[in-house]
């Protein structure tokens, strides 16, 4: 079975062609980096207009590239519950479409399902229940996988998502946008161990995040740095920022693992890309027996194969979406039953 | 010739179908919420009421804007994917150039008007001499009270609902200048797809994948973001 997958939550428009919900025939992602990079940030208007512009080539290209036409999909899999409505809209508009035009089921789903997703996409036998930790610059959240569908929210960001602490440091440091890949490659030759930076949350009970304080105590120490007339080395800055963020990634993942006695860990979204991030994980994965996946790194950003991967489930599990499909910008994860049974005014224009 | 007609620029969003210009059907749903919720259902209801499916469909016609940013994103993209999977001819239009449409059989000249943010209007003059509203003017962005010294009697003023109290105000004591009704002053869609099939004759139909919508000269989205992080 060939799944169309379709994914605008943000500022990468992205399709792909999945066959049996876990071999990649196309996976097109087109970015609007350089749109938003003198910004220092999304730009959520602009996004949306290039969204429209784009949204056809990319399906096109989507297709090209698997070798198929329209009429050899059997489904079409959209995310229209979690990211920028505005974003959203454009990609289950187009959706929408092609399902009805091509008279083939359309399935919508959530965005960070699609992300967790993106590890069960490339092991097809992994073992539930398993805790995914999924990490971006718009989510950050540890979440138990009992099962296909089966999810149970267990922690999450309380403020910033650790994606959009490396944006605004990057952005404070000069460096760019995004921020995670530019402080990843910096901090490569700056010392970790440069600043003692807070580990927010580390000693707190449960399982939540918080990543505010850790932005401001970087900015209030390049402010005492410059104050002081003293030079600022930013490869120290960006590393002993980047090893506090990944301490208190990684130390409540294993926690969770432990409290719920679970071997197998998952990470995804945008920051599961980050190199530390993975060797961190990979280092203590074998020292506590652990097992860790994650997704190659064309997976770990927004995509539509991930899309396409969970489409596929959903619709072996029967479920599918009518006509009246709409999308939310932050919809629950996990049952959603009762959200759409009542449906409230879901957006509004601008 | 079928032509599917899709109008999402403004509060009360419509579709038609048309034989070339005999009118088959037309549906018109306040929807200022339910854009996404509601526009391909409504597609459907008429096509299936009038026993026909989206492929029989020959021409997609579409409202560019300006209008609502977000319900015209949900059109357009609506239209083209209908479009782009169908293999069909899609031909976008102005807002302003349909609405003239509403009221071309008079010497008057007729002033479509949008209302924008922060006391801005977006509107341009049409001259209906031959019956086919020729745009005589620039589509101009102004504020509402510059439009009122701009307009050019005699003339019909077809009006954003926003606009009605001010406007009838102000022109009051003008007799040359006629304010038309609101019903006067909706997107037709069989209009939508009287303008597209002209502009199919004359120039073609427009580039499926590329085409984009036509926003207002609102400073603020490019140059004054609202950022996300």
């Amino acid at each position: 079975m060939l799944v169309l997958g379709i994914e605008t939550a943000c500022d990468d428009t992205a399709a792909a062609v999945v066959r049996d919900g876990h071999e990649i025939l196309s996976n097109i992602v087109w970015s609007q980096k350089q749109v938003h990079e003198k910004f220092g940030g999304v730009v959520p208007e602009l996004a949306a207009r290039r969204h429209l512009e784009s949204i056809n080539y990319v399906i096109q290209e989507s297709l090209d590239t698997a070798g198929v036409s329209f009429s050899e999909i059997d489904a079409v899999g959209v995310n229209c519950k979690h990211g920028l409505l505005r974003s959203i809209v454009v990609g289950v508009a187009a959706a929408k479409a092609i399902a009805y035009s091509q008279s083939i089921p359309l399935i919508g789903v959530h965005h960070i399902e699609g992300h967790i997703y993106s590890n069960i996409l490339g092991n097809p036998d992994i073992e539930f229940p398993h805790i995914c930790l999924t990490v971006s610059g718009g989510h950050n959240l540890l979440i138990h996988v009992t099962g296909h569908d089966r999810y149970e929210l267990i922690g999450r960001t309380l403020d910033d998502a650790a994606g959009e602490a490396f944006d605004k440091v990057s952005k404070l440091l000069g460096l760019g946008f995004p921020g995670g890949p530019l402080i990843d490659r910096l901090a490569q030759r700056g010392n970790p161990q440069a600043f003692a930076f807070p580990r927010p949350m580390l000693n707190r009970p449960g399982f939540d995040f918080s990543f505010s304080g850790l932005k401001t105590a970087v900015v209030n120490t390049v402010n005492e740095l410059r104050a002081a007339g003293k030079e600022i080395i930013i490869a120290d800055l960006a590393a002993s920022f980047q090893q506090a963020v990944v301490d208190v990634l990684v130390t409540k993942t294993l926690k969770a693992a432990e409290a719920k006695n679970i071997k197998t860990i998952t990470i995804a979204g945008g920051v599961s890309a980050n190199s530390l991030l993975r060797d961190t994980f990979r280092e203590l994965a074998n020292r506590h027996g652990l097992k860790v996946i994650y997704p190659p790194i064309s997976l770990c950003t927004d995509n539509g194969a991930m899309i396409a991967a969970l489409a596929y489930h959903k619709l072996k599990d029967g479920q599918r979406s009518d006509i009246f499909l709409d999308a939310m910008a932050n919809a629950p994860l996990g049952a959603l039953e009762a959200v759409y049974k009542n449906p409230a005014k879901s957006f509004t224009h601008s | 010739m079928i032509v599917l007609g899709i109008n999402t620029s403004r509060r009360v969003g419509s579709v038609a179908l048309t034989n070339d210009q005999e009118m088959l059907g037309e549906l018109g749903l306040e929807m200022e919420y339910d854009c996404l919720r509601n526009i391909l259902a409504m597609i459907d209801y008429l096509l299936t009421q009038i026993h026909l499916t989206i492929g029989d469909v020959d021409l997609i016609t579409v409202v560019l804007g300006p209008g609502s940013w977000s319900a015209l994103r949900i059109g357009v993209a609506t239209a083209k994917s209908l479009a782009h999977v169908c293999n069909k001819p899609i031909v976008g239009v102005n807002t302003l150039d349909v609405l003239a449409h509403n009221l071309r059989y008079t010497e008057k000249l007729i002033y479509p008007v949008i209302s924008a943010k922060k006391g801005y209007v977006y509107y341009a003059g049409y001259d209906c001499a031959n019956h086919s509203p020729q745009r005589v003017t620039e589509y101009r962005f102004v504020t509402c009270d510059a439009l009122f010294g701009d307009l050019r009697a005699p003339a019909v003023v077809l009006l954003d609902d926003g606009l009605r109290d001010h406007a009838m105000a102000v022109l009051q004591s003008n007799q040359a200048i006629t304010l038309g009704t609101p019903a006067l002053s909706q997107i037709r869609p069989s209009f939508v797809n009287e303008a597209g099939l002209h502009k199919f004759a004359n120039s073609g139909a427009d580039d499926t994948f590329s085409l984009a919508a036509v926003y207002l000269p609102d400073a603020e989205a490019e140059s004054k973001p609202t950022l996300v992080t």
